[in-house]
This record gives C-alpha cells, structure tokens and sequence, in this order.
C-alpha cells in the first residue's frame, strides 16, 4: 500500500502516516474550520488560533453512516521526546447526525510548550450507531489501537496542522518539565 | 529469626536468611528489592565490575542494631580488607574508588566516582546533588554531549523539512486540484452562455415564424 501512494502526500511527509495511522484510501472529505476559515493541511497555527472546537465538515460517500473523529497530538510533550504520543485532545462519535453527535472527550485547547507539534485529526466510518467509551486519560492514546478496539477499520479521511507556543519560537532554550501549560 | 517467605512476584524470590539473636522482626526490608541472600549479594559485590553493573540499593537496614552485629559474625569473606558492613555504611557516604585502600572507611576518592554512583541519582537535577563530588566535565562526557545534541539537531532539521515539504506539497495538490476546478467550471461557464445564445436566436425564429403573412 505503501506504494500505491503518492509519495509526495502531504500525511506521509509530514509523518503522520507512520506515527498516528497506517496508509488508507481517502473515502471521504474532511473540513475543520477555525474562527471560519478552514484549515490547510500541514499549515500552522498558533494556540490562540485553536483555542475552541473547529467545526468540521465532512464529505462522504455515503452521508447516511455515522462517523467517529480523533484529534492526537503525536508530539507531547516535545517532538525529540515525545512520551506521552498521542495526546488526546477531543474524540466526537456519532457524527454528522449533529445534534446527536456525542463528544465522548471534550475538546482541550492544544498548549505547546516545547517545539512545533503536529496535530492530527482522523477521521473514521461507524458501522453502527456504537457506545465508544473515553479513556481513563487523555496521554499515550493510540489510535491504531483505539480502531481496532471499536472495529473502526482504516481512517476514511485525516488532517493536520502544525502548532508551537504563541509567543516565540519553542524551541531548545525553552526549559520545560511538562509539554502543556 | 529473619526469614522471610517468597512473594507472589514473577521475580526469581530467594528468603532472605540472616541469623540474628532477635526474636522481633520490627526492622522492616525495603520493599520492590529482590531477596538474595547473603552469599550471593557478596558475590554479586565484584569492586572491578562496579563500573559496569547499576547498584541496587542494600537490602539490609545498615543501622539495624541487632543487624549490624549479626553481619559482622557471619560474614566470612572481608573483601580488601573491608567488611560488608563497612561497605554498605561507606556506601552513603562517600562511593568506593576501584583501587581500594587499605582498612575501612574507604577515604573519599580523589578521582571521579563511578557511574555507578551517578545511576543512582540519575532522576536527581544537577543542581541538588547529595554527594561532596560532582560528575566530571571530562572530555568524554561533553563530547558525548555533544553527539547528543548534534544527533538531536539533525532529527529535529529532518523534522523542520518534512514540515515544510510537506506544506509544500499540500499547496501543490491544491494548486492543482483549483486549477483543475477553474477550467471545469470556465468549460461548464461557456456551455452555458453559448445555450443561452442558441436559445435567444431559437426564440426569434419562432416569433418570425408566428408572423408569416397570410
């Protein structure tokens, strides 16, 4: 599968492929859109930026199926150390029914102290309306794991943009303990 | 008596069984260590190795009154010249250099402490470091540290590329994708504008036709 891709994919350069999710067939159209404008793959936004929950749009084949979203932070707390990868910033089943949409960990402001992390929402089909339990924690969630758990199968769609701490650069001379203020 | 029964740990679990003339058992061993027993925590203890193997703490309270006088009688084997007791006591102190000095307590060495000593501490900041000595700036070690830090550079320039190839090639996709778009709905633009006109000139046929004389 690895071949059939196109090596120049954006998922796979930026190393999201390999970190968070194993190569898939895009399936469906995923939009997240901060403060109204939607969010380009691999841009970068700073924490102020993504301080609420985006909506998100998705496009799909088939509209009447309901689907389960992930956003992992695979860099926590730095990108040299990544630790605690993935960091579990907000999981929403049962989407696009909206109103019905249960947001099973509710969504936490990215707050990178250390680095320029990536942040990374993938995107998966429910084959059923199904109960999906938030975990005891949001530190080293997996997703591969998380899909296998629930039966999710392949993601149909991901996403990602990069985010470092709002002022300066977080880079090596930033001393820090934990990876979130 | 001292004994102590095997814990239901997957760990190998050897009884500790040190004879000592107290019948109480108030001393407590500390917990998550393996019990050995005399023999082979002597055995284990090889000055020349200490380099090599991370010292695990004593299993044995060195101030345990009635302990230390049991230790001294059954310890058969003084290492160098130093008693197990001594050791362990000089082990808080100060850490034993390689080359032993003669008769207990081992002097403070005037070289560097092993890094076996150093493991111990090694969830301690520099900057509160129990023992009188410091870890070394030997050449080694910064040369070490900075093989570390120049491996931790190239990862994280490889990193800072793949990010900004990547947005590239996104912008790239995109680029195509909009210009893909654009042309289809310039195409569909034009189709429709020429209907439209075909549906003008279709009209004014008709009206003509409507009015043909008589």
């Amino acid at each position: 599968m690895w071949r059939n891709m196109d090596q120049r994919e954006p998922l796979l350069v930026g190393g999201v492929i390999g970190d968070v999710v194993d190569p898939f067939v895009k399936s469906a159209t995923l939009k997240v859109i901060y403060n109204n404008k939607e969010i380009t793959n691999g841009s970068e936004l700073r924490p102020s930026a993504v301080a609420s929950e985006p909506r998100v749009e998705i496009f799909g084949s088939d509209m009447r199926r309901l689907y389960t979203l992930v956003m992992v932070d695979p860099d926590a707390p730095s990108p040299s150390n990544p630790t605690e990868r993935e960091h579990l910033h907000w999981l929403v089943t049962d989407i696009p029914e909206s109103t019905d949409a249960r947001f099973v960990v509710s969504y936490e402001s990215p707050r990178p102290i250390a680095g320029i992390h990536r942040l990374v929402f993938v995107l998966f089909r429910q084959d059923v309306r199904q109960t999906i339990y938030a975990p005891g924690w949001r530190q080293n969630f997996n997703t591969r794991d998380f899909s296998a758990l629930y039966n999710l199968g392949s993601p149909v769609a991901a996403m990602y943009f990069n985010c470092q701490r709002e002022n300066g650069c977080g880079g090596r001379r930033y001393h820090m303990v934990s990876g979130w203020a | 008596m001292w004994s102590e029964t095997p814990t239901t740990s997957t760990t190998t679990t050897k009884t500790i069984s040190i004879t000592s003339t107290s019948t109480s058992t108030t001393a407590s061993i500390l917990p998550q260590t393996p019990r050995r027993t005399m023999e082979e925590v002597w055995k284990d203890i090889n000055f020349p190795t200490l380099h090599e193997r991370p010292m695990t703490p004593p299993i044995l309270p060195i101030d345990h009154p009635r302990l230390r006088t049991s230790i001294t009688s059954t310890t058969s084997h003084p290492f160098r010249g130093v008693i197990l007791q001594d050791f362990l006591a000089g082990a808080f102190k100060s850490p034993i250099p390689p080359s032993l000095p003669p008769p207990p307590p081992p002097p403070p060495p005037p070289r560097p402490p092993p890094p076996t000593i150093l493991s111990l501490n090694s969830a301690m900041d520099s900057g509160s470091f129990p023992f009188p000595l410091r870890p070394p700036r030997r050449s080694s070690d910064s040369g070490d540290r900075r093989h570390k830090r120049m491996i931790k550079n190239r990862e994280s320039a490889a990193r800072s590329r793949a990010r900004k190839q990547a947005y590239t090639n996104e912008l790239e996709l995109e680029v195509a994708h909009l210009v893909e778009e654009n042309a289809k709905l310039r195409k569909q633009h034009d189709e429709m504008i020429t209907a439209m006109a075909a549906q003008q000139t279709k009209k004014r046929t008709l009206q003509r036709t409507s009015t043909a004389p008589f």
